[in-house]
């Protein structure tokens, strides 16, 4: 079969690879109808998370068709429509008990490098590196699941893949930045980064119901695509994000502040992120966190920090005492897709929220590789991508 | 470090504002330059050489005036600054080669050359800046993406919706 392969830092190629079997009797192969590439995506794509082999399958959002099943499978049929959530999950640990699906205590394959890296081991993903379990992504013509009979939703009411991709990872996660905010009818929201995930907690926050909703980006029809969501547009290169934040906030400060962006936060000429970059190349550290010392900079006293974008390792000059001195509270972590996956179909079903808003490029599997790098440099006004194979 | 107010998101506005203090250094030295050359020329070994420092000075107005007149692209002002610079260079070499000792040549060299290099640092980054400035715009007619809210009413109208729609299903 054909998959989108990493072959070390900003290599991807469109390989010939051996199709998937199944290994446990718990597993089903998939064949992949629609795929997308994520932002996180893009961290392997740059070098930025350690564990990647050369030929790993990358990809963690797909849905598909079912082709097969194992016999311990009963959740699952050939012929099966289903979105594949990007934990992986056993469904019987204490943290699957507790709804904590991201951090499963069983399906990490390499929980001991995990266990050494973290403190703890966390689930395995899907084509996100061998620290998560080195298991093949979806960017591909077949992928096999792991526990099928636990986390993938079955699509049986004739919604498109176009709106019901997202479930598997972007528009949850949205939906859990904005839910980790606890956000009040009184609520000022602040995001940073209008790519897919800022695009859906844009969304999540309106819809729970949050009074002024800010998106902060540079590039214009990311902010655009915001603003049409409700969001006040804030293009950082023309203009303070502090200033701005407290002149709509009456000084005060957004209640609460979702940090869509992550590791690869954008160079500005600030101090402190041209350090964050001179440091990164020095190797002495992994991560550059400007947005994260922004929002414990502006955000309101006793406020909140959701956190969906993704950190790999260490960072460097963190006001702490800023965020202590001012209690506020931090919230981060990968999504528990499970837990949100029934609510946000239904959303979908009712005709509330068409996630097809997002996409701005289709493509073959064999495209794969040019379209990685068109949506790193956000060229061509793209903001998301769908493979087809 | 990271708690200045401006530290972030301000790195184009820090340095606009830098930008315009190179002007106004501009236009201050040209002013002394083409109102009092002779204290400097006996300073700097450039005795007889008046009336080109009065040139020079003329030169540092037109920049200076020419930056602030230009604030959409000043760029090619702080070009037009760093081949002066040049220039400013090779006249304070003269009496470097002719072994004139001056008191102060050797520190105005050195601020010369200190100015020199951060008039080459803005207008590269200033360069850089409006290309960019450039190339968004053109896209910015190409791309539209107003009506892609992936809401089926205005936005104002959905707020809250799946708070009801969610408590409606506890209750």
């Amino acid at each position: 079969m054909k998959a989108l392969c990493w072959h070390g830092k900003k290599d991807i190629r469109c390989d010939s690879v051996p199709d998937p079997i199944i290994e446990h009797p718990r597993d089903a192969i998939i064949k992949v109808t629609s795929c997308a590439i994520c932002g996180s995506d893009l961290h392997l794509y740059d070098g930025f998370v350690p564990g990647m082999m050369h030929g790993d399958i990358m990809g963690h959002e797909f849905m598909g068709e079912v082709m097969e099943v194992g016999p311990e499978n009963k959740k699952l049929k050939v012929g099966d429509r289903v979105v594949v959530p990007f934990t992986i999950c056993c469904g019987e640990c204490n943290q699957c008990q507790r709804g904590n699906f991201s951090v499963c205590e069983r399906s990490n394959r390499n929980k001991s490098v995990a266990d050494k890296m973290f403190g703890h081991t966390t689930a395995g993903l899907f084509g996100y590196s061998h620290l998560t379990g080195g298991y093949a992504g979806g960017q591909a013509e077949y992928v096999r699941v792991p526990y099928a009979d636990v986390a993938p939703v079955k699509i049986t009411n004739g919604l498109t893949d176009d709106q019901v991709l997202f479930l598997g990872d972007i528009f949850p996660t949205g939906w859990q930045a904005a839910i980790n905010c606890e956000i009040q009818p009184t609520d000022t929201v602040a995001i940073w980064g209008c790519g897919p995930v800022g695009q859906f907690a844009i969304r999540s926050a309106l819809l729970l119901g949050a009074r002024q909703i800010i998106a902060i980006d540079r590039v214009h029809e990311r902010l655009q695509m915001a603003e049409a969501g409700g969001a006040i547009p804030i293009n950082f290169e023309e203009e303070s994000v502090v200033e701005r934040l407290n002149d709509l906030t009456d000084g005060k400060g957004p209640d609460k502040c979702i940090d869509a962006v992550g590791l690869e936060a954008h160079v500005t000429g600030s101090v402190d992120s041209v350090y964050d970059r001179v440091k990164q190349a020095m190797m002495l550290e992994t991560d550059r966190p400007h947005v994260l010392r922004e929002m414990i900079y502006v955000c309101r006293p006793a406020g909140i920090l959701s956190i969906p974008g993704v950190y790999g390792g260490l960072i460097d000059k963190i006001p702490f005492g800023a965020a202590m001195n001012k209690g506020l509270t931090i919230r981060t972590g990968q999504t528990h897709v499970n837990r949100w996956i029934d609510d946000l179909l239904r959303l979908i079903e009712e005709g509330q929220i068409d996630p097809s808003f997002v996409i701005t490029h289709r493509a073959s599997l064999e495209d794969g590789p040019e379209m990685y790098r068109r949506f790193r440099d956000k060229q061509d006004g793209c903001v998301k991508v769908v493979l087809t194979p | 470090m990271m708690l200045r107010k401006r530290s972030s998101s301000t790195g184009t506005a820090t340095m606009r504002t830098l930008t315009y203090g190179l002007a106004g250094f501009s236009i201050a030295l040209g002013m002394v330059e083409l109102l009092a050359p002779r204290p400097i020329a006996r300073k700097v070994g450039l005795q007889g050489r008046e009336p080109l420092l009065r040139l020079y000075g003329l030169r540092e107005l037109a920049t200076g005036f020419g930056i602030l007149a230009n604030r959409d692209n000043p760029a090619p002002w702080i070009w037009a600054r760093v081949v002066g610079d040049i220039i400013d260079l090779g006249t304070l070499a003269e009496p470097l080669r002719h072994k004139r000792k001056q008191p102060l040549l050797p520190v105005a060299l050195a601020a010369v050359t200190a100015v020199g290099l951060a008039d080459l640092f803005f207008a590269g980054a200033l360069s850089r800046e409006h290309r960019l400035r450039k190339k968004r715009r053109a896209f910015r007619s190409f791309f539209d993406y107003s009506d892609r809210s992936g809401l089926p009413k205005p936005a104002e109208q959905m707020r809250g919706v799946a708070m009801r729609m969610l408590s409606e299903t506890v209750h």
